[in-house]
């Protein structure tokens, strides 16, 4: 499957780096803790990931994609859109009393806050990080003042969002869905081809008739779409509405996209790199609830562990910028 | 102008060059470039376009690192590796980019990492700014204000002061007149004068010769990276300067483009009272087949002319049309809908995506044309194209699957160029085409150029400082000034002395 | 300096607007005792915008400054009661070694601030966690009175805390040559290494600043509070850039004026407190200040130099 996927030395060294990484810490962790690989905890893991998963493609989409004016793209708000998404929908659901209308509503729900986002960056020239920023404090403030109204969920959402096949979560298999999809969309299409030259150089794209603001704008509705949809799989795991606000989402988001290898800038990312990035962020989450590790604990690992490994990318590169002409 | 007499004669050299070497890529900008200048020398340094005035004076001041070769400063071996070092030693440079820091003010800017002491008398400051300035150029200037808010002219004092207010022993100035009026530039000759009679090294480059010839007390010539000479200003002529420049590029490509008839009746494309940015009032046809080149002194709207017609600047009043009929382009993509297709000189900035790999850059003009189900990539049509245009335009470097990075500036451009061309257009706006590109490279695009417009399919509009190129590939000139046209020649009148000629005037 | 304040007209207009309508529609807006809260919110936040800027005008950002504030109430919430002035050393110190961490990962590794700073957010808010993992601990009610005490009517500790703190960092940046220097590398990177001036030291400075800056601000957080709290912090990373922002410091760098983040601080600060005062919900607050933050930046030309 491979085969063709010929991209420039210093990346493909990335990839292989992070899934070696991340397949020797796992196994590691289970040489001194063989409960670790048990099916249950296994299977924990995968369905977490696989939410995770799924705002992280949307969020890698908005790094690569979402830049403007020399500021770097970035998501903030897919957590508080993922919250919002499960009350939502029980609030919708009661009101119009059909599940599908209910979920075509939250999705686009998902497009609008993706839309508002899009254009305080293209259009109100606000950069990405107050704009998403801006967003998600208000969403999370709308969240609270919304009451929860539980709701009978649908069985097509606890089947995506509960249900495995063998080891394998459906949510994980969504995630491997939507993935294949997007890099399909990345690599075959006139669309994802352009995000990867704006990403690399804006202004060339620019002058290639690329539409900056219709590019930067859509990048921000997949990633509303995405988080609204990774808040509907949530609901049919929770089977209830969530009202915690440790937000677990969208920085796990943006680790699982650096972790990956895409940069901020260059045009450098993969969705390849997503899958190792998002089980391992969950696979240390599930440890540590685990062992009763604490919350803090596992929030200065994430933040250790993002700087080690991007400082692995910054050496390598170094090492390797033979293409440095003067 | 009477050679300056040295307040003291000193018994070595200010500075001394010996063989130095620079290459970038695959261009060789000098070549075994020798330079001798003594102390209180005013010298002029001229040549063409890429000559290697420029690169010569950076390697002095420490922007850039020879290759090889020898740098002698008041006798004793160096080897600058900063600017900072270059500037300790006691060498400045004006240099002709624009280096100062938009919102510091010009107290900030001029004594920009002179600051001795961790505090900072603030009013002190500013007033030895001002009173710098009016002493030196006469000119008032607030010094608090942040020089992004300065006219241009101003700018170029405030740089200008930069390099006077350290200690010296010799300074560079490389096109420093261009944005200065009479008056200012007279009183620039007259610090120069002064500093050569403190003992101070000038080093004097600019595209006027007349401008050379009558400040400086000797002059050397470069052609191609090499110096063919050093002569007394009083004993040279303008004439002589010219042929000595040009004289020699002509022997490797007796290149000339043939000329263009036009036979059609209605024109190929038009512009008619074009108004916007940097631009006013631009008319002129351009006919199938020709290649109309544009040129004047730096920054007088050309590139922004190019840009206007390709979409990527707004339109403020007038039309374009294309075979009679009125277009509406306010876009690139739009542009290239309409067949018009812009190449750019600013290779990393706005042309190469670098980490991409070539065949991607060779594809991302025509993606619309490789498509199936109109909106994914044939990945084989893709490649055949690549291959295709790699072959047609011989592009050397590596495998299609490298990032485009790896390959040398003339490459690169040939990348830019194929990348256009695979969209067949009608019109080809063209910038500084051979900027930076070795000999080799610049024969190729021209070949490439004279076959495409014998085909009669296209027009092309050129803009370049290089009137060599101007002579060799256009069928007619046209000269831009503050954003409004001077004047249209055939190229059959001109010759680089008209050319010259026409600017300065 | 008149120029600076010039530049931040209109956020000091934005500024009187709001409190000619909270005065007129909004009962025990224009009491001394109000005076007094809107004048400790202001001074928080204004520090910790101060901070914001120091590594904006570098041409970065400091994300960990909020969980910066919580880890500083943390430590204050264990030491103050012991030694006071231990205590404030302590946070002194702990946020430039935060402010070391991001320089070293910014200036020394060439990582992008943003990845860089998300790191010592995620860590900070860690560490807050770990300290105070709920809010508990004590903080001399001294510090508080003393903070909030007023002298006919008027909150004199504060403001004068407030001025001097503005005078300071006003002299920082116009008169020493490592303000300038700031400055220049924020605007012209490039030129400025070129004639001399060490860009890394300056950067790493810069960041080391903001790091101490955000732990001043979490003390007097601390203070206000009286208590440690491990997430209190995390609203005033949108504050800092807000007030930061629409104060006239533009996200490209190398343009910043203390006057007008004073004058942003102040906006929020109103705002802050205005919901408060209106009894709405607190989460309606977030959702307000959402927006203001979004309208307060989009005025101040979304930031960007265009």
């Amino acid at each position: 499957m491979n085969k063709k996927l010929k991209l420039p030395p210093i990346f493909s060294e990335r990839i292989t780096t992070i899934y070696v990484s991340v397949f020797l810490f796992i196994l590691a962790a289970g040489m001194l803790i063989p409960t670790v690989f048990m099916p249950s905890n296994i299977i924990g893991v995968l369905r977490q990931a696989g939410i995770l998963g799924v705002v992280a493609l949307g969020q890698f989409l908005v790094i690569m994609g979402g830049a403007w004016k020399k500021d770097v793209g970035i998501d903030l708000s897919v957590g508080s859109t993922l919250f919002l998404t499960t009350l939502a929908f029980c609030h919708i659901n009661k009101l119009v009393q059909s599940d599908i209308v209910a979920t075509i509503l939250c999705l686009l729900l998902g497009v609008l806050i993706g839309l508002i986002n899009g254009i305080m960056i293209t259009r109100g020239n606000i950069s990405p990080f107050i704009a998403t920023l801006a967003t998600s404090l208000s969403l999370q403030g709308i969240t609270w003042m919304i009451s929860i109204t539980p709701v009978e969920i649908p069985g097509y959402l606890i089947f995506l969002g509960s249900e495995r096949i063998g080891l394998v979560p459906i949510t994980f298999i969504c995630f491997l869905i939507l993935s294949i999809i997007l890099w399909v969309l990345m690599r075959y299409s006139t669309y994802g081809i352009r995000v990867y030259a704006k990403s690399s150089n804006p202004r060339a794209a620019q002058l290639l008739g690329v539409d900056l603001k219709l590019y930067t704008l859509s990048t921000y509705v997949i990633s509303g779409l995405l988080a609204a949809f990774g808040g509907l799989l949530y609901l049919g795991f929770l089977v209830h509405p969530s009202m915690t606000f440790t937000d677990i989402f969208t920085f796990d988001s943006i680790a699982a996209v650096l972790i990956g290898g895409t940069e901020f800038v260059g045009g450098i990312g993969s969705v390849f790199g997503l899958l190792p990035g998002v089980v391992l962020m969950r696979f240390i989450n599930y440890f540590i609830l685990f062992f009763n590790v604490p919350d803090a604990t596992r929030r200065i690992m994430t933040g250790l562990m993002i700087f080690s490994i991007v400082t692995i990318f910054v050496l390598q590169s170094k090492r390797k910028r033979k293409f440095k002409i003067v | 102008m009477m050679p300056r007499e040295m307040a003291k004669k000193e018994d070595h050299l200010l500075l001394k060059a010996e063989g130095l070497w620079k290459t970038f890529g695959a261009t060789i900008a000098l070549r075994g470039f020798n330079f001798e200048l003594g102390y209180g020398e005013i010298r002029g340094l001229v040549g063409a376009n890429g000559a290697g005035k420029s690169v010569f004076s950076k390697i002095i001041a420490g922007i850039l690192q020879p290759d090889a070769g020898d740098i002698f400063w008041k006798g004793k071996k160096v080897r600058f590796r900063n600017v900072r070092e270059a500037r300790e030693a006691g060498v400045n440079i004006v240099q002709q980019e624009e280096t100062l820091v938009p919102d510091l003010n010009v107290a900030d800017n001029i004594f920009l990492g002179l600051y001795k002491k961790r505090i900072i008398n603030k009013k002190k400051l500013l007033e030895e700014a001002r009173e710098f300035i009016h002493e030196k150029f006469g000119v008032k200037v607030d010094a608090s204000k942040p020089v992004r808010e300065l006219e241009p002219v101003d700018r170029k004092i405030v740089e200008i002061s930069r390099a006077l207010v350290t200690k010296s022993d010799l300074i560079i100035f490389d096109e420093s007149t261009a944005h200065l009026s009479e008056i200012e530039k007279a009183k620039l000759y007259q610090i120069i004068k002064e500093l050569s009679a403190h003992n101070i090294g000038i080093i004097f480059i600019s595209h006027d010769i007349t401008e050379v010839l009558k400040i400086s007390s000797t002059v050397t010539v470069l052609v191609n990276g090499m110096n063919v000479g050093t002569l007394k200003s009083e004993e040279v002529t303008l004439q002589e300067l010219e042929r000595m420049m040009f004289g020699e590029i002509s022997k490797y490509s007796a290149f000339r483009s043939t000329t263009v008839q036009s036979t059609k009746k209605i024109s190929f494309f038009s512009v008619r009272n074009l108004t916007g940015y940097n631009i006013n009032g631009i008319s002129f046809d351009l006919h199938e087949g020709e290649i109309l080149g544009i040129t004047g002194l730096r920054n007088q709207g050309q590139r922004e002319l190019l840009l206007t017609i390709y979409g990527s600047l707004p339109i403020k009043e007038g039309e374009i049309l294309i075979q009679g009929r009125r277009v509406d382009i306010n876009s690139p993509k739009n542009a290239i809908k309409n067949g018009i297709i812009y190449i750019t000189d600013k290779r990393e900035e706005e042309g190469i995506f670098p980490l991409l790999s070539i065949l991607r850059n060779l594809s991302l003009g025509a993606l619309d044309s490789l498509t199936f189900h109109k909106f994914f990539v044939d990945q084989n049509k893709e490649r055949n194209l690549a291959e295709n245009l790699t072959q047609k335009f011989r592009i050397k470097g590596g495998s299609l699957d490298q990032a485009v990075i790896s390959l040398s500036g003339g490459n690169k451009q040939k990348v830019i160029f194929a990348r256009m061309f695979a969209i067949e257009p009608k019109i080809v706006l063209l910038s500084y085409p051979t900027i930076g590109i070795d000999l080799a490279t610049k024969s190729e695009i021209y070949s490439f150029l004279d076959e495409v417009k014998r085909q009669k399919k296209l027009g092309i509009i050129l803009y370049t400082d290089d009137y060599e190129e101007l002579l060799k590939l256009c069928d007619r000139v046209m000269f831009m000034h503050e954003g409004k046209i001077k004047g249209i020649y055939d190229a059959k009148e001109l010759d680089l002395n008209k050319i010259s000629q026409v600017i300065t005037t | 300096m008149i120029r600076k304040v010039s530049r931040s007209i209109i956020i000091w207009s934005v500024d009187f607007v709001f409190v000619l309508i909270a005065t007129l529609f909004i009962p025990y807006f224009a009491s001394y005792e109000n005076f007094a809260n809107v004048a400790v919110r202001l001074l928080i936040i204004f520090l910790v915008a101060l901070a914001q800027s120091s590594a904006i005008v570098v041409g970065g950002a400091d994300l960990s400054v909020g969980s910066n504030m919580s880890v500083m109430t943390g430590i204050a919430s264990y030491l103050l009661i012991v030694n006071p002035i231990l205590g404030i050393a302590v946070i002194l110190l702990a946020g430039a070694a935060l402010g070391a961490f991001n320089g070293f990962g910014v200036s020394k590794l060439n990582i992008h601030p943003f990845i860089v700073t998300l790191c010592a957010f995620l860590i900070a808010q860690g560490l807050a966690l770990t300290l105070r993992p709920i809010p508990g601990g004590e903080i001399p009610r001294a510090l508080y009175t003393s903070l909030y005490s007023t002298y006919y009517g008027i909150p004199v500790l504060s403001i004068i805390l407030l001025l001097t703190f503005l005078f300071m960092f006003v002299f920082f940046i116009e008169r020493t040559s490592l303000g300038r220097s700031l400055l220049a590398v924020g605007g012209n990177e490039k030129v400025a290494q070129d004639f001399g001036v060490n860009t890394a030291r300056v950067k790493f400075l810069a960041y080391v600043l903001s790091g101490v800056l955000a732990a001043l601000a979490g003390f007097f957080l601390g203070v206000r509070i009286g208590c440690g709290s491990p997430n209190v912090g995390e609203t005033f990373l949108l504050y800092s850039f807000g007030a930061a922002v629409a104060g006239g410091t533009y996200l490209t760098g190398g343009v910043t004026s203390p006057v007008g983040t004073l004058g942003g601080a102040l906006l929020f600060a109103l705002i802050d407190d205005i919901l408060w005062l209106a009894q709405g919900s607190p989460y309606l607050s977030l959702v307000v200040q959402g927006i203001m933050l979004a309208v307060g930046v989009g005025i101040s030309e979304g930031g960007l130099r265009r």
